[in-house]
């Protein structure tokens, strides 16, 4: 029983990564603008996070200390997203070269200064944010064990962002009006809404997003940054595609993602697996058939945002 | 008609426009280092544009070795672009075309000495085709973003070759592949007395050999014309009853060909015959993109390119010798990558520039 | 007696084009008034002034009494003026109730108060007899009420001033009446109404006064109740002097036919509305058949149908035999020869050369490639040859890239490589759209000369003058329908055209 508690626990730490950074594409797509920079940007905030941590642990420590840290990484993931705001909307140049193009810097910058402040390519920081049993709810028998022992403050942090992001997109008039934009942003300047800015604020708020999720990322598994988020901001697009770019499917198919990664890394704990006898490595690459799978799946009825990519000129259709 | 004086910047648009992205690349490059280590920046920023040519003919038999791969994952990128489909696939192409080789290398040592290696690398070209046909098969019968498939495939695609080698020919003492037969390396030339220690050997002359193949075949084949027509304008394509879904896939097997022979002819070199068991994809191939980037996909460009940034490849790894970190090379290629996002419009800008500054000498 | 609209000389020029030339057009409060005229007449223009789409060059704009400025659609609305476009401008995954409040979103703490609108929106549906339902997602509901909905956008903003822009064009039957019951709601509730329209049988059901427009002047104002039809029609198009094409001796031998339509349909996937209504006719050799018609009636359904871009239903013959299952490329090598309307799109890559651009249609013929290598001097010259008899003005001749060249030249380039080419029919669409006269006299010679060699020319022109002095025949096409096939230009006049095109004359008018 208590390996089933132990994968629960391993398959939080995998999945809300990849549902924050997932619902922070979703703003951007839904308001029309492609981010295939996510993955970049939570290398960024990684990045930001774990220097902060790193440079305060001596003087700080404590939850106030990681929400402080969470605030700098999405901060440094919105100046990031600037930069594919700037290209993609103002300039309305291709939206997929600026993504990848940021892909590239972000782990390039990351470990060039990590080398040039610390002589190696990890920074590291004292993970004592382990929260070993939420008072009272930790006591409930089962879930209690599941769901509120051994887990992080921003495990729950990213359950708001899912709760916020829902209650944004679908009940309010930004939410509304974002939505427009991605689907038919000449329907919106008709009733006098401003395309560009909408796609700024998705944009960046999908930076902010990201770069919180790098550190939601890292924080758990391990106790150094060392340039890559192992390509989760791509993973996380699959994601938010089967997931048809609406939060609660989105959280399902974090989920499903999840799961089949915890059982990848921790198929040594489960007997029956490990009598297959099979090489570690199709373990490794069974979260990623699985999301292509997930793909074909799924590409029968694209609920995409029908804009998304699609650069906005105004005035003219 | 008013005759404007043709400027530089009319009759090589593209040219220009990628000189000014290289430049804008190193000059946040050197900002970096402004910023970073600035009482060495300068000197820095000299070691970074002079590093290859002070190293003598080591460095040049490097520099032969990384263009010699960037040209091939470079026309990779370029040529798949030119259908309008992203190859990012690389890494996982390159891989697996190097174990393929591999696999051939070690494995089937009947095989006399010269056959030996033309069927290890003819072996990799095809692993590396049939990796990159997936994509383009998905792309144009489910319409899946290419990228993101290419990135899930660049991972299946290292792990996949681990366990291939873990499987088949585990070297354990130094947790990699054994190592090739010599019968089936790549043949040098001699060069590895030139360049000693390098692993320089045909493959550079080979790449500028499939850049010039791959030109023809753009420019002067049937198949180039269907590929050109649909990648500029999907309309006229259909107008003239061409079948879109055939190129897609047909160029993303072209595609996924050339990493796949540059993996192959990679590992068949004697200078490292052998893959190391690391879990992450190699990065090396993935600087084709900035290499087609800068050259806008032109495959004679590329040549060009490649060169470039092989050059700055080589004068960043050595700069670590004078404890310069070489990643801002990485910071570089990126910056320059950004640039060519809107290249288009850069051009617009100089040329625009250019008229006025004409028309105000003129007026 | 207080306008509540004045357009008062209004300009508009766009690059070879005078769309509106010094227009004054009033407007009298609760007036229904409609404004007819055919393509390029300049009304969709005005309008779109009027909405602040464009602004004017010159001109002035009065609403009720006061000068305004009206420089984007904001500030229209806030003179109370609102449209209804041809295309409408809805998110298709929203309801109909999302779609109504974007951009006036009523809220409370900081959420949408989606209570408040319903009920505001069904005592509005409720009172001008708007129905529909608010919950229901807008691709899943009948243009018809897509309609309504856009209807109630402009109420709901409490707009006055209300223009409709060819609003039945995308209705069937039983919706066009719906609308007018509709619209005569809101002209009793003392609503200003614009209708924009070509169809005079709406016009005389609808409107109070109707605004003629002909290439871009105004023509006349009258009174509907008092106006005929055929007075009505007569303002549309005018009485010309045709300009005379010599036509030479025409085509002596046998007329065989070389295209054969039908019962051809073409279903519009969103509304269901069949776009191509059973058209049925035959094309022969060596004659001019023009189907003429007023924009977007199915013309383009039509040659896409033909042409084999678009599935349909019915048979096409093609020289006797039956392509309705083959694909593009068959056709194209098969007979069929297509000088599309949108030249930039569908005729030429603008990124290739005049050589390239010569043999799009025939790159994979031995004459121009040998095992997969295209015999480039073969092509250049060819592409030489197509210059020299076309007069395709190219600054480095075969080198030059498409996009470079002069709009004539373009077409010019597209019409050597579809008439240069093996064929027995040629589709030229809109061929002289936004061409000088030498360009447009040139094309037209083309198609003669064609027809004289017993090629079969099945013409698609918005262009009247062009109609009448090319055809031998004259098809008409209304709503979809071939209301008319064997029009002769000798016998008839522009007037009684003018009359099949707005659907007032021909087959199933009572339908």
């Amino acid at each position: 029983m208590d390996i089933v508690y132990f994968i629960v626990q391993q398959l939080m730490f995998f999945m809300v990564p990849l549902l924050v950074v997932a619902l922070a594409g979703m703003f951007s797509e839904r308001s029309g603008v492609f981010n295939i920079a996510l993955d970049g940007t939570m290398i960024v905030g990684a990045f930001c996070g774990t220097l902060f941590l790193n440079l305060t642990q001596d003087s700080w420590s404590g939850q106030y200390q990681l929400l402080v840290a969470l605030l700098i990484a999405g901060i440094s993931g919105i100046l990031f997203m600037l930069l594919h705001a700037f290209a993609s909307v103002t300039l309305n140049a291709s939206q997929i070269i600026s993504g990848i193009a940021l892909t590239f810097i972000a782990p390039a910058l990351a470990i060039y200064l990590a080398r040039v402040i610390f002589g190696v390519q990890r920074i590291f920081f004292t993970n004592a944010f382990l929260i070993r049993k939420i008072p009272i709810l930790g006591d409930i028998p089962v879930i209690g064990k599941l769901f509120f022992t051994n887990t992080y403050l921003h495990i729950w942090i990213g359950y708001l962002i899912l709760l916020v992001s829902y209650v944004v997109l679908y009940k309010t008039k930004f939410g509304l009006r974002i939505r427009a934009c991605g689907e038919n942003p000449y329907a919106a300047d008709s009733v006098g809404i401003d395309v560009k800015k909408m796609r700024y604020y998705g944009v960046l708020i999908s930076g902010f997003l990201a770069g919180m999720g790098g550190l939601i990322f890292i924080v758990p598994t391990t106790i150094q940054f060392s340039g890559s988020v192992a390509s989760y901001g791509f993973l996380a697009i699959a994601v938010l595609v089967f997931g048809q770019w609406k939060p609660f499917k989105i959280l399902i198919a974090s989920f499903l993602f999840a799961l089949a990664k915890t059982i990848a890394s921790s198929y040594t704990s489960i007997p029956a697996l490990v009598a297959l006898g099979w090489s570690p490595y199709i373990y490794k690459m069974l979260p990623y058939v699985f999301t292509i799978v997930m793909l074909v799946l799924t590409s029968k009825n694209p609920q995409a945002p029908k804009a998304a990519g699609k650069p906005y000129i105004s005035g003219g259709e | 008609m008013r005759k404007t004086k043709k400027t530089w910047v009319d009759n090589f648009p593209d040219l220009t426009a990628s000189l000014v992205a290289c430049v804008i690349g190193l000059l946040v490059g050197f900002l970096v280092l402004v910023v970073t280590n600035p009482e060495n920046s300068i000197k820095g920023f000299k070691a970074l544009l002079t590093g290859a040519v002070s190293g003598g003919f080591t460095d040049f038999g490097n520099v032969i070795v990384y263009a010699g791969i960037y040209i091939l994952c470079g026309l990779s990128v370029g040529f798949a672009g030119k259908t309008g489909v992203f190859n990012i696939g690389l890494s996982g192409q390159f891989i697996i075309g190097g174990v393929a080789a591999l696999y051939v290398g070690i494995m089937w040592t009947w095989l006399p000495p010269g056959i030996h290696c033309l069927v290890a690398v003819i072996a990799g070209l095809l692993a590396g085709l049939g990796w990159s046909s997936t994509i383009g098969f998905l792309r144009a019968f489910f319409n899946i973003s290419e990228i993101v498939v290419g990135i899930l495939l660049n991972y299946i695609g290292v792990y996949l070759a681990n366990m291939i080698i873990l499987d088949k020919f585990y070297d354990s003492y130094a947790n990699r592949s054994q190592a090739v037969q010599s019968s089936a390396l790549i043949p040098t030339l001699g060069m590895e007395k030139i360049f000693p220690g390098t692993g320089a050997d045909i493959t550079f002359f080979v790449a500028i050999l499939l850049a010039i193949v791959i030109h023809v075949i753009l420019n002067k084949t049937t198949f180039g014309y269907e590929i050109r027509t649909c990648g500029f304008n999907k309309d006229a394509g259909i107008y003239s009853g061409i079948n879109a879904k055939k190129n897609v896939i047909l160029s993303m097997a072209i595609a996924g060909a050339l990493p796949g022979l540059a993996g192959a002819m990679f590992y068949l070199s004697s200078s490292h015959n052998y893959i190391q068991i690391v879990d992450s994809a190699p990065a090396i191939p993935m600087r084709g993109i900035v290499v087609s980037l800068v050259a806008m996909g032109s495959p004679i460009g590329i040549i060009l390119s490649a060169i470039f940034i092989a050059y700055i490849t080589v004068s960043g790894l050595d700069m670590q010798l004078y404890g310069y970190v070489p990643e801002i090379v990485d910071v570089v290629t990126s910056v320059i990558i950004y640039c060519t996002a809107f290249v288009i419009l850069i051009k617009k800008a100089i040329s625009t520039i250019l008229r006025k500054s004409h028309d105000l000498n003129e007026g | 007696m207080e306008y509540a609209v004045e357009l008062l000389n209004i300009k508009k020029q766009f690059p070879g084009v005078l769309a509106n030339d010094h227009i004054t057009l009033k407007i009298k409060k609760g007036e229904t008034h409609a404004l007819l005229g055919e393509n390029g007449a300049g009304k969709s223009t005005l309008m779109s002034i009027l909405f602040g789409l464009y602004s004017s060059d010159e001109g002035t704009i009065k609403i009720n009494g006061k000068e305004v400025k009206i420089t984007n659609p904001n500030d229209a609305n806030a003179l109370g003026i609102g449209m209804v476009h041809q295309h409408f401008k809805l998110v298709h995954n929203f309801t109909v109730l999302e779609n109504i409040i974007l951009g006036v979103e009523s809220t409370k703490n900081k959420l949408l108060d989606m209570a408040s609108a319903r009920a505001k929106v069904m005592d509005l549906s409720k009172r001008y007899g708007l129905d529909i339902d608010p919950d229901k997602i807008i691709s899943e509901i009948t243009v018809g009420m897509q309609q309504r909905v856009e209807i109630l956008k402009m109420l709901y903003r409490a707009n006055d001033i209300l223009i409709f822009d060819e609003p039945t064009s995308v209705l069937l039957p039983q919706e066009v009446d719906e609308l007018i019951k509709i619209i005569k709601g809101l002209a009793a509730e003392g609503k200003t109404i614009l209708f924009i329209s070509h169809k005079l049988e709406e016009i005389k059901r609808v409107a109070d006064v109707c605004t003629v427009l002909r290439r871009g002047k105004v023509i006349g104002t009258v009174d509907v109740a008092t106006t005929t039809k055929e007075q009505m029609a007569e303002m549309m198009v005018g009485r010309k002097v045709l300009l005379q094409v010599d036509k030479g001796d025409g085509y002596k031998g046998e007329k065989r036919p070389v295209l054969e339509v039908k019962d051809l349909c073409v279903e519009d996937k969103e509304s269901g509305k069949l776009r191509v209504d059973h058209a049925t006719f035959t094309i022969h050799a060596g004659e001019i058949v023009s189907l003429a018609g007023v924009d977007n009636n199915g013309q383009k359904q039509l040659v896409e149908a033909i042409t084999g871009i678009i599935p349909s239903n019915g048979e096409i013959y093609l020289c006797g035999e039956n392509v309705t299952e083959r694909n593009i490329r068959y056709r194209n090598t098969h007979g069929l020869s297509h000088i599309p309307e949108d030249r930039q799109r569908h005729g030429l890559v603008m990124e290739f050369t005049v050589s390239e651009n010569s043999i799009l249609q025939e790159y994979f013929n031995d004459e121009f490639q040998k095992s997969g290598f295209i015999k480039r001097a073969v092509v250049d010259q060819y592409a030489d040859e197509l210059i020299e008899e076309y007069d395709i003005r190219a600054g480095r001749g075969g080198e030059t890239t498409a996009g470079s060249l002069s709009g004539g030249n373009q077409q010019k380039l597209i019409l050597a490589r579809e008439l240069e080419r093996d064929h027995e029919l040629v589709i030229a669409v809109q061929p002289t759209r936004g061409l000088d006269v030498g360009a447009t006299e040139f094309v037209q010679k083309q198609l003669i000369t064609q027809r004289n060699a017993g090629k079969a020319v099945f013409l698609v022109s918005l262009e009247l003058e062009e109609v009448m002095s090319l055809s031998d025949r004259i098809l008409v096409i209304h709503d979809g329908k071939i209301v008319v096939s064997d029009l002769l230009p000798s016998k008839i006049d522009m007037m009684e055209l003018g009359m099949y095109m707005a659907g007032s004359k021909g087959v199933d008018k009572n339908a």
